[in-house]
């Protein structure tokens, strides 16, 4: 695989799609409450999630793209089990999903893990390598008795690049470094055999230079086992990078969607705007510089912080931030606007007269 | 001559060459024996262990039996009688040597069973949370407010009164029961923040059952704080335990180090210059609850690195082995 | 600030020959090793580096803040000020004209500097400033202690004068910590940094907690600040992309040493170290083709165990043999139509005096790889 090889990226999601996905979810909310701070207050809750919606693919990578306070880590986490929606439905390939036992969570486990984004603090730093991949292979009965059980954790090692396999079993998180240990998590979750993985910002808290390794690694499992991912990150450039749609959310809605390239270089709604001006291109920098101006990119000017969601925005919950907010946006949450080829837009300045509500 | 060394991936095994004995089991031992007060409190504690095994070796005297007759019995230490005889001709060495064997079996017992409720209650309130929590903090915080030391005597009189046999178990179990409430507390509050940690998470998103978690997962990594409340829990067990035999509340008629307390006590040692009735056994326990102390304070010192002080004799000692090396 | 004269009226830090060690139980291990560098007034600086770099352990010798088992054990940082009589009501007349070592400074001396000249703006802000008191109590704290002579209305002008300068509305003055976003807890450090009219400003990874578009508010904020006050900034991030938008000169650390320095430009048309090349082709970029690009294979060395030689070499596509025995030392490249040259500093065998040079040429920048 040279490194030129260009990566072949369609730009019509539609005809990518064969057959159902694998992971559904649809029109998800969640609400969390708050303890109640004064007496005879009625409950608080904060809005973390609304209309979320989304649909997971074999051999393909769906990006998550927002800023903390997003909701784009409660979506992964309601997906992977952690919590269960306030309302909206999940469907796992075509069936709902409803756990209501230990035994039905076991089960839906087995096809959907989660990678978490501490390398170093998602393993248990009193257990050895072998301890953190024998246990799924024992849990889910992929391996039985001892022998077996080394003979698949050092494949599985050796699928994550941990080479010689035989070295790293028996070491502990302190003795790696933090992209060996993502690594092990990675191997942790695929004992598992599961058909989806839900990577939360899988390479944030890793050194620039490892990172790289990681999404190939990641785009490698995702080419060669055809697994489906959920990539969520607030780097709109490793989205464009790793996941064929890319989808960006803010304080809890989606407002955007589409094929990574399209949105990330023709994006339509003003936040996903506000995200490509400001995330760092020292591409873009050097030519601003040659053209005199140093430091600045240019952008939407009125910045501003996203809202507090235990009382968020009516409506579209951007409009404060909004240079082109009309009277519309305050009042209810914009329909979906097609483009064409997968790429959607929740804004009213694209869709004139429509006034769905989704509430 | 170029080298590539691109083919070389992240994943290789690190540089850092193996060191002997890195077998997790091992290197905490080590760990733990390269802390001086840690040496100190362990050797203390196992020496009197071994005299209260090795209690019939030592003195060919029972505890109880007349050695010295005759119009003064209670004789100051002489060589045949190392630290004298009470005032009813009894050996005090043997008394104590015996009584160490008493005292430490209830003290044992009390603490490790105590510490096992303490675990077992503590974990499993704070990781279950809801209504067992809720349930389980209740019978903690009734256990602590209800003051432990008057409650005990309570307990102790109530069965020295209804006459049990066997009282030196009535004892432990009273003191077992009364002194979990607080280091369950302390367990409870630091598994509360352990159970919020991303480890935990990815057990449970592994599939882990709720008793695999708490009992593999997250309780050894409070081992620190398990060992520091046992030791606690030990010096406190201990020292109650010493007081209510010095109220008689223990089985006056066995010796422990407290009872000869409670003798030398009813003897009037004091006022009589008897010293030796209760200067032996009072060293023993202030010797031995200090080397408890000691071990908790190297605890101490080891999970908080920042109380490490660095020596200026082992600095000179590591310089001076660099040169050795050097010259060598 | 294009323009940075070079002249010895506008240095303002000297830092030479800079070394730290660590005492660990496996002997003592250099977090930084030899670097020397200077700093010119109003310049920002970045120090760019990747876990072990050794970056924040410099920035914290240079100020003063490192404590065992971390200690310098070589070089002085030699500062000059500016005489100040009469600027802002804070007569510094104390401090010679000539360079000074900090290193050498005594406890006195040592309080004087600090936060009056140099001040710090540390990772994360909610680390950084004291939960239980207002945002106002802390200025004021700062401002007690190293200006004693200062009014209860001097103080308040000065209180109002910062918030409005960094951007926070006066209502907010009495909050809490925690009653601040991330971003405002941001400003109001550096605020409290700005307190005293310092002439640096070390940053250490200052924006690494926040969301891109508050960290571009940031960036934004400091160089107005930094264009209407005319302070140094030292940046340390790990995020190279960051400084080639800010830093007027950058220089890339690796394992304790200084491996290249440039200006941002240069930095970025024409990396000529190696790891800097390679970092550089760790961005996933938003415009450009796509392409499968590989980060630096291999992982930053342990600092117990530093390979001999050049320590980049076990994860060089480039080395070769003279790579594995000797250890390259920073000099000035060649002239081989390199940008800058005479600014830049390299320390890598590719640019020694070695025939080799010859037949390589410098590397080129962008997303294509040579």
């Amino acid at each position: 695989m040279s490194k030129q090889q260009e990566m072949a990226r369609s730009q019509d999601l539609l005809a990518l799609r064969t057959g159902q996905p694998v992971l559904a979810a649809r029109d998800l909310r969640k609400d969390f409450p708050l303890h109640p701070v004064s007496l005879g207050g009625g409950k608080r809750v904060v809005q973390a999630v609304e209309n979320a919606s989304l649909a997971l693919y074999a051999g393909q990578v769906t990006a998550l793209v927002g800023e903390s306070g997003s909701g784009k880590t409660t979506v992964a986490r309601i997906l992977a089990g952690m919590h269960a929606p306030t309302r909206g439905e999940i469907n796992f390939e075509g069936k709902a999903v409803n756990i209501k036992s230990a035994r039905e969570m076991k089960r839906y486990l087995r096809k959907v893990q989660y990678i978490f984004q501490d390398p170093f603090s998602s393993l248990n730093s009193v257990h050895s390598v072998r301890h953190h991949l024998s246990r799924p292979l024992r849990l889910h009965g992929h391996a039985h008795g001892a022998r077996e059980i080394e003979e698949q954790s050092l494949a599985l090692l050796e699928r994550v690049n941990l080479t010689p396999a035989r070295q790293f079993l028996d070491k502990y998180p302190h003795q790696l470094s933090g992209g060996q240990r993502q690594r092990v998590s990675i191997a942790r979750a695929l004992a598992v055999q599961p058909v989806v993985l839900l990577a939360d910002e899988p390479v944030s808290m890793l050194d620039v230079s490892i990172r790289l390794d990681i999404l190939n690694l990641l785009l490698k499992l995702k080419e060669e086992e055809g697994l489906a991912f959920l990539f969520i990150t607030h780097d709109i450039a490793s989205a464009r990078y790793f996941a064929e749609e890319t989808q960006v959310m803010y304080a809890g809605q989606m407002v955007e969607g589409g094929p990574s390239d399209q949105v990330i270089r023709q994006p339509k709604h003003p936040y996903t705007r506000l995200l490509c001006s400001a995330a760092p291109d020292p591409e873009r920098s050097a030519r601003l510089a040659e053209l005199g101006e140093a430091g600045e990119a240019p952008g939407v000017p009125e910045r501003g912080e996203p809202p507090s969601l235990v009382n968020p925005p009516a409506g579209c919950r951007f409009h404060p931030r909004c240079p082109h907010a009309m009277e519309v946006c305050r009042q209810s949450f914009p329909a979906r606007t097609d483009f064409g080829g997968g790429h959607w837009v929740r804004c009213f300045l694209y869709s004139q007269g429509e006034e769905a509500s989704h509430r | 001559m170029q080298i590539t060394n691109v083919t070389s991936q992240e994943g290789i095994a690190p540089i850092t060459p193996e060191k002997k004995g890195t077998g997790r089991v091992g290197k905490t031992l080590k760990f733990f024996l390269s802390n001086p007060k840690i040496v100190v409190g362990v050797g203390v504690v196992l020496f009197f262990v071994l005299i209260a095994l090795a209690a019939p070796l030592l003195t060919p005297y029972a505890p109880d039996a007349r050695v010295v007759r005759g119009l003064q019995p209670s004789q100051p230490p002489s060589p045949a009688h190392l630290f004298g005889t009470t005032d009813l001709g009894q050996d005090v060495f043997s008394q104590v040597v015996y009584g160490a064997r008493v005292t430490l079996l209830i003290a044992f017992v009390a603490a490790f069973g105590s510490t096992a409720l303490q675990v077992l209650f503590g974990l499993t309130s704070a990781y279950l949370g809801g209504l067992v929590d809720d349930v389980l903090s209740l019978i903690i915080n009734v256990g602590l407010v209800l003051p432990g030391l008057p409650l005990t005597i309570v307990l102790a009189s109530l069965a020295s009164a209804a006459n049990v046999n066997k009282n030196e178990i009535v004892i432990a179990l009273v003191l077992l029961f009364t002194s979990w409430q607080y280091g369950a507390r302390v367990l409870r509050a630091q598994t509360l923040s352990l159970k919020e940690r991303e480890f935990v998470a990815a057990a449970r998103a592994v599939g882990e059952s709720a008793w695999r978690i708490i009992f593999v997962e997250i309780l050894p990594n409070e081992l620190a704080l398990v060992a520091s409340t046992f030791v606690g829990t030990f010096v406190y067990v201990m020292g109650a335990e010493i007081a209510l035999e010095f109220l008689g509340l223990g089985d006056p008629s066995q010796a422990s180090w407290g009872s000869i307390l409670y003798w030398a006590q009813n003897d009037a040692a004091l006022p009589s210059g008897q010293w030796w009735l209760f200067v032996p056994a009072g060293l023993c326990i202030a010797l031995f609850c200090g080397s408890l102390a000691f071990i908790n304070f190297g605890i101490d010192e080891i999970a908080n690195p920042r109380l490490h002080i660095e020596k200026p004799l082992k600095k000179a000692l590591k310089s001076l082995k660099k040169t050795k090396e050097a010259v060598a | 600030m294009e323009e940075n004269t070079r002249s010895k009226q506008d240095l303002l830090l000297d830092v030479q020959n800079v070394s730290v060690v660590y005492d660990s139980a496996d002997g003592e291990v250099y977090a930084v090793n030899d670097v020397s560098f200077t700093l010119r007034r109003g310049e920002i600086l970045g120090l760019a580096g990747e876990s072990g770099s050794g970056k924040s352990t410099l920035a914290y010798a240079i100020a003063r803040l490192l404590r065992p088992p971390a200690r310098v054990t070589g070089g002085r940082v030699l500062y000059y000020p500016r005489a100040r009589a009469g600027e802002n009501g804070n007569g510094r007349t104390d401090l010679p004209a000539s360079g000074v070592d900090i290193f050498a400074f005594d406890k006195k001396e040592l309080r004087a500097f600090r936060w009056s000249e140099l001040a710090v703006v540390f990772q994360s802000a909610m680390n950084a400033l004291n939960p239980v008191a207002t945002f106002e109590a802390q200025m004021v704290d700062v401002m007690r202690a190293h200006r004693p002579e200062m009014s209860k209305e001097q103080q308040r002008a000065r209180l109002v004068e910062l918030a409005r300068l960094v951007g926070i509305a006066p209502e907010r003055l009495k909050s809490y910590p925690h009653e601040l976003s991330g971003g405002m807890r941001q400003r109001a450090v550096i605020a409290i940094a700005l307190a005293l009219s310092p002439e640096i400003i070390i940053m250490d990874e200052p924006t690494t907690a926040l969301d891109v578009v508050i960290q571009r508010d940031i960036l934004t904020e400091l160089m107005r600040l930094r264009r209407q006050l005319g302070f140094a900034v030292i940046f340390i991030t790990h995020d190279l992309s960051l400084l080639l938008e800010v830093a007027d000169e950058i220089i890339i650390m690796y394992a304790g040493r200084m491996v290249e320095k440039a200006g941002r430009k240069a930095l970025y048309r024409h990396p000529l170290h190696p790891y800097t090349d390679g970092l550089l082709h760790s961005f996933p970029t938003l415009e450009g083709p796509l392409v499968r690009m590989s980060g630096i294979p291999g992982t930053p060395p342990d600092l117990r165990e530093v390979p001999p030689g050049c320590v980049f070499h076990p994860r060089c596509s480039k080395a070769w043999e003279r790579c594995l025995r000797e250890r390259p030392i920073l000099t000035s490249p060649p002239n081989v139509g390199i940008e800058d040259v005479a600014e830049r500093r390299v320390a890598c065998h590719l640019y020694g005096t070695d025939s080799r040079r010859e037949q390589e040429p410098a590397l080129s920048g962008q997303g294509g790889e040579v």
